[in-house]
């Protein structure tokens, strides 16, 4: 067990490692990294300045070191346009999309298991084929376009909510149920099959010879048992969400980090960027990490390999 | 007597049997989901023959006009036209060019790197295996927007940015996918002779892996077609993408997002053209699935 933490840890890091190394590349491709670190109308002198400064006269592998010392000391330089440091500015815009980010999840959860289990439930039916339908079609419609054709039915033909912001409970509630459509599909999947393997299995059987109820197994045994690696998998789509956050708050102009993002792509804040991108992949490496570790903690059966 | 008892039966149940052939007919073979992708496919080759209007043409006369089933609207424009008085119909076969585009060379190239790295990653295995899978895992860690947006940072926007982004996002699918089949084909028999035959690994990889590889390399390419459609427009939505005056289907929506009040049609029917043909590739892609392997065929 102990072994196999290690190894999953060892596989994050250097999966961090990577990730450093591809924003890494991405800058130096752009060519001049003094030219894009720097406002746009700054001086030859403060371009020589930065570039000293930063040893990018220096070769590859050394300027290499130096980026990673620099990202892993916290130290990501200042965003172009606030003047303030780069990790700053994010950790300021962090709080509205975390809010909105767990809202939608928790609403994706709700709805995405429980149309997973009436789907399962009633396999082969009306119910289920609908609903597989709808997972299709969500599939192909652009989540932004829903989102756009919600504010025109309901802030701009009915006015029942406002059209974008963050003012209020009402305004919440938009932007939350465009991100909820994210992973929802995946998840509606992943319970209507979990489901669907535990009712089929062995020991259902035997409950059914036994004469337990359907109603008994579904909520006692097969959802106890599907819900697990559903809920765990679930997590993973967090990533899908994370995406959707810049896709969803600038429909929304939602003060978050995912606006933020799409604001220093206009003003060419690339510290910002590095640092937005290092965060949520990380991020997402670790949950990953404690969703494999949850697997094993929570089914014996999994073996550490 | 038995005998007659079951050709009764047979003459009772053949009606029935008749008609569900009949409507069996239209899902042996994909023709709902061609006919979704047939005009995006049409418009986006012979655009310039089809248009009505020239689709950048200007005119203040004429703007805002809407569809012509509602008060005011023109058969001259039938889906209406924008703030400018473009055609909207016009646009939208444009910017089928530009869907038709992105999404054949992202689907093709990204299918192309990514069997590469996959049937190297699996028939290799060993370090080969780790450092290619270690890439797919950075890859998998970055959600495709901000992958996009660290990109587009560099690039600068428009179509080289949307090329490069998506191929970067979807070549790991398919990587992760082949890897897994070339792993369980390396043991069959037909590959374990080959090698014993002293076949070279080009051969092996060319002859013995490749055909076998390919249906599932083909429902992926058409189900990673819709999903290009989708990212394509996404993309150029939140900005990073075709930039105006040239017309893609992301950026009429994007566009039309301030003119709701005065202009609905445009986003509406901007993305009914994403999500209808999405929802073609998607359909075909479920459709190749269950034709190449039935047993994976939904429960």
């Amino acid at each position: 067990m102990t072994n196999y933490i290690l190894k999953r840890l060892g596989l994050a890091v250097i999966t961090v490692l990577g990730v450093l190394l591809l924003i890494f590349v991405a800058t130096r491709m752009s060519g001049d990294v003094a030219l894009l670190m720097l406002p746009q109308d700054a001086s030859d002198e403060q371009i020589a300045a930065y570039r000293a400064r930063h040893g990018l006269d220096r070769a590859i592998p050394v300027q290499f070191l130096n980026f990673m010392r620099g990202m892993l000391t916290l130290d990501f330089g200042e965003s172009l346009r606030y003047q303030r440091p780069a990790l700053e500015v994010i950790l300021q815009r962090l709080p509205a999309t975390v809010e909105l980010a767990l809202m939608a999840f928790v609403l994706a959860l709700v709805v995405g298991v429980s149309l997973g289990l009436v789907a399962a439930y009633y396999r082969g039916g009306w119910a289920d084929r609908s609903i597989r339908t709808s997972a299709v079609l969500l599939q192909s419609m652009p989540n932004f376009w829903i989102a756009i054709m919600a504010i025109l039915l309901f802030a701009v033909m009915l006015r029942w909510l406002p059209t974008s912001g963050r003012d209020g409970a009402a305004s919440y509630i938009m932007p939350a149920m465009t991100l909820m459509l994210f992973p929802l599909a995946a998840i509606m999947r992943m319970t209507r099959s979990a489901i669907l393997e535990t009712i089929e299995s062995e020991y259902v059987k035997f409950l059914r010879i036994k004469g337990v109820s359907e109603g008994r197994i579904l909520w006692r045994h097969a959802l106890r048992n599907a819900l697990i690696p559903v809920i765990a998998l679930s997590g993973l789509q967090l990533g899908n969400l994370m995406g959707g956050t810049v896709i969803t708050e600038t429909i929304f102009n939602w003060p978050g980090l995912g606006s933020l993002m799409i604001e220093s792509f206009i003003s060419r804040d690339y510290p910002v960027i590095q640092v937005g991108v290092l965060l949520i992949a990380t991020f997402l490496i670790l949950l990953n990490l404690a969703v494999d570790l949850l697997f094993c903690v929570v089914d014996p059966r999994i073996r550490y390999a | 007597m038995a005998s007659t008892d079951m050709t009764n039966e047979t003459s009772i149940q053949a009606p029935p049997r008749k008609r569900r052939y009949a409507m069996r007919r239209v899902f042996e073979y994909p023709i709902i989901p061609v006919l979704l992708l047939l005009p995006m496919v049409v418009c986006g080759l012979f655009g310039p023959w089809i248009w009505p209007h020239d689709p950048t043409a200007i005119n203040f006369t004429v703007r805002q006009t809407p569809p012509v089933w509602l008060e005011g609207g023109e058969w001259r424009y039938f889906l209406g036209t924008d703030q400018f008085g473009r055609d909207l119909l016009s646009r939208l076969i444009e910017g089928a060019r530009i869907a038709l585009i992105v999404s054949t060379v992202t689907v093709t190239t990204a299918a192309i790197i990514g069997t590469a790295v996959g049937m190297l990653a699996g028939y290799y295995g060993g370090i080969v295996d780790t450092i290619l899978m270690r890439i797919v895992d950075v890859k998998m860690s970055i959600p495709p927007v901000l992958l996009t947006i660290l990109i587009g940072a560099v690039l600068g926007g428009g179509l080289t940015t949307i090329l490069v982004a998506i191929i970067l996002v979807f070549w790991a699918d398919y990587a992760r996918v082949i890897r897994g089949e070339t792993l369980a084909l390396k043991s069959r028999g037909f590959v374990q002779l080959a090698r014993v035959a002293n076949a070279s690994d080009w051969r092996i990889f060319t002859r013995h892996l490749l055909p076998n590889l390919l249906p599932t390399c083909i429902v992926l390419i058409t189900l990673q077609f819709g999903a290009a459609l989708v990212i394509e427009a996404a993309i150029t939505f939140i900005g990073l993408g075709i930039q105006p005056p040239a017309s893609a289907w992301g950026l009429l929506v994007a566009d039309g997002r301030a003119y709701l009040t005065s202009a609905w049609w445009i986003p509406t029917f901007a993305g009914m053209a994403i999500a209808l043909t999405a929802l073609g590739a998607n359909l075909l892609g479920d459709w190749l699935r269950d034709y190449f392997d039935p047993r994976l065929k939904k429960r």
